[in-house]
């Protein structure tokens, strides 16, 4: 990830990414609440809000795209507590989220909605981490190589929807 | 006519399967028109979706039917068993997603089934069909009911929309299609507006006021520019209809259902 992205600006992604969303969101919080260990170690881990279709047998993974994010914004000061660097997922945010980017410098991004066949083709490793009971839910872990996003509120608090 | 559903099976599970996996071809023809960000990400998806058999969408949706029936056909079947087993089928046999919770709020867990399918059945004097939506969670979260002053200005009852739409329309895959529901019972609104998101897009209302104000919601809801992927550019809505039904003299209820720009639908007709 580049370190001098600002709100608005296009690039694309190669890495690892963290998917999560409602359920394994609501689980983690619990855990945290209960200061129980967590299934995972966040720091430095980007979150992307999604929930993949099932598997083709001859792919590496099924459709899969982002979720609306709005949904999972007040989990989001507890993520950022867990050290995770930036989340990304499809749509505005509420306001909170401008003010939490900027007190712990981090970033929103967004990536093609309604575009999870491309994006199927973009993952090079896939594989479920934690809560498989939740299906689509679970928390899983992808490789992508080229993933197109876009930042959508910066480290600054600036949101492009504002602007 | 008597409707014999088992003879329509196959032909209803090839329409949903192929609503999740071929682009309608109104947003086709749409999309090759458009050159702004994320572009060529949207034009390959139906490409690959196409050659790969993998949904053009993660979330495969619910799956929303509306039987429209005449009142000279009639059937004698449990429509709610028939249509979960196709559904249950589709969904278990294809890459499609398990996008449902057998219970709404305290139990929540995922049904692996994709159960229930959504069954409205709407009496109608025209030739009875069977006709669907694949609804994603994304865009039924924007959905809209409000019960206005039936003397509201033509002027406020467009900006009741607008107002919705500029708030919410960036979370629910843009260029959305509306649909409106005006007038009747506050569920017969709802239910309206859902039926509204299974018109073409050059289907307008019959009667040319409500053609007039689909035109003016259209122009103006496009000059919020909201844009595809809400990021600014293109247009913000494909079509956006009205379903109108009488109403209560105290009342004017307003609907909004929206879909994403996939607006992935299907139907079936019945043969005499």
């Amino acid at each position: 990830m580049k370190h001098n992205l600002s709100v608005g600006d296009f690039f694309e992604y190669s890495g690892e990414l963290i998917i999560m969303r409602d359920a394994a969101h609501n689980k983690i919080k619990q855990l945290f609440d209960d200061n129980s260990s967590l299934p995972i170690d966040f720091k430095d881990k980007i979150i992307f809000y999604a929930g993949p279709a099932k598997k083709p047998d001859n792919l590496v993974i099924g459709a899969i795209g982002p979720t609306t994010s709005s949904r999972m914004d007040n989990y989001l000061e507890i993520m950022y507590k867990l050290g995770i660097k930036a989340t990304i997922g499809k749509g505005n945010r509420s306001s909170i989220v401008d003010l939490l980017n900027k007190k712990y410098n981090k970033y929103y991004f967004v990536c093609p909605s309604g575009a999870a066949a491309t994006l199927a083709q973009k993952v090079f490793s896939y594989e479920v981490i934690a809560f498989p009971e939740l299906g689509p839910e679970a928390i899983q872990k992808i490789v992508v190589v080229d993933f197109p996003l876009m930042v959508a509120i910066d480290n600054l608090g600036n949101n492009f929807y504002n602007l | 006519m008597f409707i014999n559903f088992e003879y329509y099976r196959k032909q209803i599970k090839d329409k949903i399967i192929k609503a999740n996996l071929i682009i309608n071809s109104e947003v086709k023809v749409y999309l090759e028109t458009y050159k702004g960000p994320f572009s060529k990400v949207l034009n390959d998806n139906y490409k690959i979706s196409k050659i790969k058999n993998i949904p053009l969408c993660q979330d495969t949706g619910i799956v929303e039917f509306f039987l429209f029936l005449n009142k000279d056909d009639y059937f004698n079947i449990d429509i709610q068993g028939f249509l979960d087993s196709l559904v249950k089928e589709i969904y278990s046999e294809n890459n499609f997603r398990f996008s449902t919770s057998r219970d709404p709020y305290m139990k929540r867990k995922n049904t692996f089934d994709n159960l229930p399918s959504m069954i409205n059945i709407i009496p109608t004097k025209e030739k009875s069909n069977l006709s669907f939506l694949i609804k994603g969670g994304g865009s039924e979260n924007l959905s809209f009911l409000k019960m206005l002053k039936p003397t509201i200005s033509k002027n406020d009852l467009i900006n009741e929309v607008l107002k919705h739409i500029q708030l919410n329309g960036s979370r629910a895959c843009p260029p959305l299609v509306i649909g409106v529901g005006l007038g009747g019972t506050a569920e017969k609104a709802v239910l309206n507006s859902k039926i509204s998101l299974l018109k073409n897009f050059n289907d307008y209302n019959k009667d040319e006021d409500y053609k007039n104000l689909e035109k003016n919601l259209e122009t103006k809801i496009n000059n919020l520019n909201i844009g595809v992927q809400g990021l600014k550019e293109g247009k913000t809505t494909l079509s956006t209809k009205i379903t109108v039904m009488p109403s209560h003299i105290a009342s004017l209820s307003l609907a909004i259902s929206v879909d994403c720009y996939l607006n992935r639908k299907g139907v079936v007709y019945f043969e005499a």
